[in-house]
């Protein structure tokens, strides 16, 4: 064994003889686990795949050593080393790779994901460099909640060629929230070397790039580590912000199991074993005098023993029960859709005096976000210019006044980093806050889609339902004479996805009473919002609809899963959002004219939707018209018809129609956006081949 | 009493051939240290012990060919009994 590790005889006493003795502990319980792990996967007993981390136990020991409880970690796919650092019980770790009920996320987690709320670590993150933009959302909440905690956000080198690093990193740069960024750079990514992936392989130096402090650290001397960690948190608990810390390290064995390590020599894995950090700390401890050997062999063998008792313990724990992966609570923190009576139509004003009660939907939200802001401190919400003084109050303006009542800790102003932006407002609902992040068009959505699908919606199931996640996406949909890229209705997209709620506002008594309901909601909800509905003075749009309504003064929500009845009929049930929505409304004036009564239908809530109201509604009307502004193909409309034609089948009079956009991007000369949007004329003939179906009538 | 199976060792083969043992009856042997060769259509590798611990028992002789997960040896402390 080679020594590179130089150790400085003070800091050694300054660590002393319990410390350090409790640095070999756990890099011996680790190294024990994954060879244990290693050797029971390749007897069959632990299903899926391993990423372990023989070789690279210093730089987790090392940085954990100066966390405290309160601290938070996020790790990658390659966790145990991690978790057991951070304090994780190696019985509940190990049963959690086994897929066991006593496994630290009841077998939903699986070796990739390994965390514990308690132990403050977030269920690890599989997506190379996703937790880069967690970390600084946790660090959010612990900055605006006034504590000192900090947040250790373990990566790969791989990581660092990911847009995730550049968002997360920067937000926590500028923000100075108390964040160390570790990297273990074990010169691979999967099989490639990471110098075949970028011409800046100094990974320290890019620090620099983020006007943040960084250092290069032997990963292999666990003193190295923890020394250099120790300043970080100094650092980030001082208020400085940020550090990034390179750990060189290495990896022994594969990126996985069955990686039969092709890609590099038995030479090179030789001269980093021989650099082995349970080895040398061994030499140091017992060169220094300050642990004798048979001290050192005690400590081994009590590991060595900790394992065994961890893996009895996971063979004979049941495995998880069959039921828990389906259990409602499993996904949201409040699984329950409104099963009860759907909204009716909107009120008329109840009296001319309260005419200034006519809001547009720009000023219900205003006011419901406001009031929400005023009862619950922890509400914070974040995006591009939203707050800075005479800057725009939001794309739509939205949010004018706010910063000014708030402050700009609570009204936050982000740079343009969408997946930041994201990742911020999941880590700091995770940590105790109720975020609302705001993106200007919904277009950008697919910046954070990552941060959205991967992480929002799967962190409390991944984490076996210890968290919950309150935060609010809001974003504007719909065309507007901008061409392809703002234009876009996506939420379509996120129905697909378990996990999410989705809420489509059209009307500004629906504004104020979803969004409070949303931001009362414990699980994450993706807000849609028309840009042609808003009503906003600072912005009237081409084609602008005025929706204005009557808002009550009062409290009230649109409960999660409400649908909303806004016009009965007998004939005819259409359900649609948005613009189709008054398209919907004053077809069904002019039809009823012709004889022909149209039920129209806003579901509100894409998700959870509100079969119960439909399927009510087309029982009795025997037919459905569905149209909204999303593409036809694939649109929710879609889902909407296949399910009203398994429950209804043999009581429909006529196949569910569909109307929605062209399948084509949407174009920017108005007279081309109108061949491609659903028209008005194109709504009263889908409703009127409907009331008047019969087998000849063929659809486009 | 450990068992020691013959593992599954590619996503083609469900079976393999044992070569040569590397260690013998009541041999005293360590997690990880090799206990046998085994070979595939694909691959030669030894095989590992799952725990510290005596060979008590080799039940698979070198030169057959077995199916994943038959029992192939036993492990276990020098006093615990070994299944028939
Ligand atoms: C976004 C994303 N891309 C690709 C993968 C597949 N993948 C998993 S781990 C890995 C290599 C990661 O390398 P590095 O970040 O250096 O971490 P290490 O495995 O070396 O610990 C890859 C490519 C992934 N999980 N996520
Ligand atoms: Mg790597």
């Amino acid at each position: 064994m080679t020594r590179t590790m130089t150790f400085d005889d003070d800091v050694l006493k300054a660590l002393g003889k319990q410390e350090s003795i409790e640095l070999l502990h756990l890099m011996v319980l680790i190294r024990q686990f994954e060879q244990t792990a290693y050797l029971r996967y390749l007897q069959g007993e632990i299903p899926g795949t391993l990423h372990q981390c023989q070789g690279q136990e210093a730089v987790a020991v090392g940085v954990c050593s100066v966390l405290e409880s309160t601290d938070w970690i996020t790790s990658t796919h390659r966790p145990h080393g991690h978790a057991l650092a951070k304090g994780m019980d190696p019985a509940a770790a190990m049963a959690e790779i086994y897929g066991r009920e006593t496994g630290c996320l009841g077998g939903r987690g699986g070796s990739m994901h390994l965390g514990d709320p308690d132990i403050g670590m977030l269920p690890s993150v599989a997506i190379v460099g996703g937790g880069v933009t967690l970390a600084p959302g946790l660090a959010f909440a612990m900055q605006t909640q006034g504590s000192s905690s900090v947040v250790a956000c373990f990566f790969g080198d791989g990581a660092v060629n990911e847009g995730a690093f550049h968002e997360g990193v920067n937000f926590a740069a500028v923000k100075k929230l108390p964040v160390i960024f570790v990297c273990e750079n074990n010169s691979y990514g999967a099989s490639t070397p990471f110098h075949e992936t970028t011409l800046n392989t100094d990974i320290a130096s890019r620090g620099a790039a983020y006007g943040i402090p960084s250092e290069s650290v032997d990963g292999m001397n666990v003193l190295a580590v923890r020394t250099a960690a120790e300043r970080a948190v100094a650092r980030a608990r001082d208020g400085g912000g940020p550090t990034l810390l390179e750990c060189r390290t290495y990896r022994y064995v594969g990126h996985s199991r069955g990686d039969a390590r092709g890609y590099r020599s038995k030479d090179e894995e030789a001269q980093w074993e021989e650099r082995d950090p349970i080895e040398q700390w061994k030499t140091v401890l017992l060169d220094s005098g300050l642990v004798a050997a048979d001290e050192v062999d005690e400590t081994i063998k009590s590991a060595k023993a900790v394992v065994k008792e961890a893996l009895k313990g996971a063979q004979n724990a049941p495995k998880a029960a069959v039921h828990t992966a389906l259990e409602p609570t499993a996904i949201f923190a409040a699984p329950g859709g409104h099963e009860g009576e759907p909204a009716g139509p909107l009120e008329e004003d109840p009296s001319t005096h309260e005419d200034d009660r006519r809001l547009s939907i720009a000023e219900a939200l205003r006011e419901g976000i406001q009031e929400e802001m005023l009862r619950d401190s922890s509400v914070v919400l974040l995006g591009e210019d939203v707050g800075v003084p005479g800057g725009f109050g939001g794309a739509f303006g939205i949010y004018l006044g706010l910063s000014e009542e708030f402050g700009r800790a609570r009204v936050v102003d982000t740079p343009i980093s969408e997946k930041a932006i994201m990742g911020v407002a999941i880590g700091g609902a995770i940590a105790g806050l109720r975020t609302l992040p705001d993106l200007q068009y919904a277009d950008f959505i697919f910046e954070s889609m990552d941060e959205i699908v991967n992480e929002a919606a799967k962190l409390r199931y991944m984490s076996g339902g210890r968290i919950s996640i309150p935060t609010v996406l809001r974003s504007p949909v719909g065309a507007s004479q901008r061409g392809a890229q703002h234009a876009q209705c996506p939420e379509s997209f996120f129905l697909h996805v378990p996990g999410l709620k989705v809420l489509c506002i059209s009307d500004p008594f629906t504004a104020k009473g979803g969004i409070k309901a949303a931001l009362r909601d414990p699980d994450p909800v993706l807000v849609f919002e028309h840009k042609l509905l808003y009503g906003a003075a600072k912005r009237q749009e081409a084609g602008s609809i005025d929706s204005r309504a009557y808002v009550p003064p009062d409290e009230y929500e649109i409960p999660v899963g409400q649908a909303r009845i806004r016009r009965r009929g007998k004939d005819v049930t259409v359900v649609a959002t948005f613009t189709e929505l008054y398209d919907a409304l004053s077809v069904a004036d002019d039809l009823a004219n012709d004889g022909i009564s149209v039920e129209v239908i806003d579901p509100v809530w894409l998700a959870p939707f509100p079969w119960e109201t439909i399927f009510e509604s087309v029982g009795r009307t025997g037919r459905l018209v569905v149209a909204h502004e999303a593409h036809r193909t694939g649109g929710w409309g879609a889902e909407v018809a296949a399910r009203v034609s398994e429950r209804l089948h043999g009581r429909l009079k006529a196949p569910v129609l569909r109307l929605g956009s062209a399948d084509v991007p949407m174009p920017f000369a108005p007279w081309l956006e109108a061949a491609v949007l659903p028209s008005r004329d194109q709504l009263t003939e889908t409703i009127r081949h409907s009331a008047n179906w019969t087998d000849h009538i063929t659809l486009s | 009493m450990e068992e020691i199976l013959m593992p599954k060792l590619g996503q083609t083969t469900d079976e393999g051939y044992i070569e040569a043992w590397h260690v013998s009856e009541g041999d005293e042997v360590e997690m990880g240290q090799p206990l046998f060769i085994v070979e595939t259509d694909k691959a030669q590798t030894d095989v590992e012990s799952v725990a510290d611990g005596v060979v008590r028992k080799i039940v698979v002789p070198a030169g057959e060919t077995v199916p994943a997960g038959t029992v192939i040896a036993y492990v276990g402390e020098v006093d615990e009994e070994v299944p028939e």
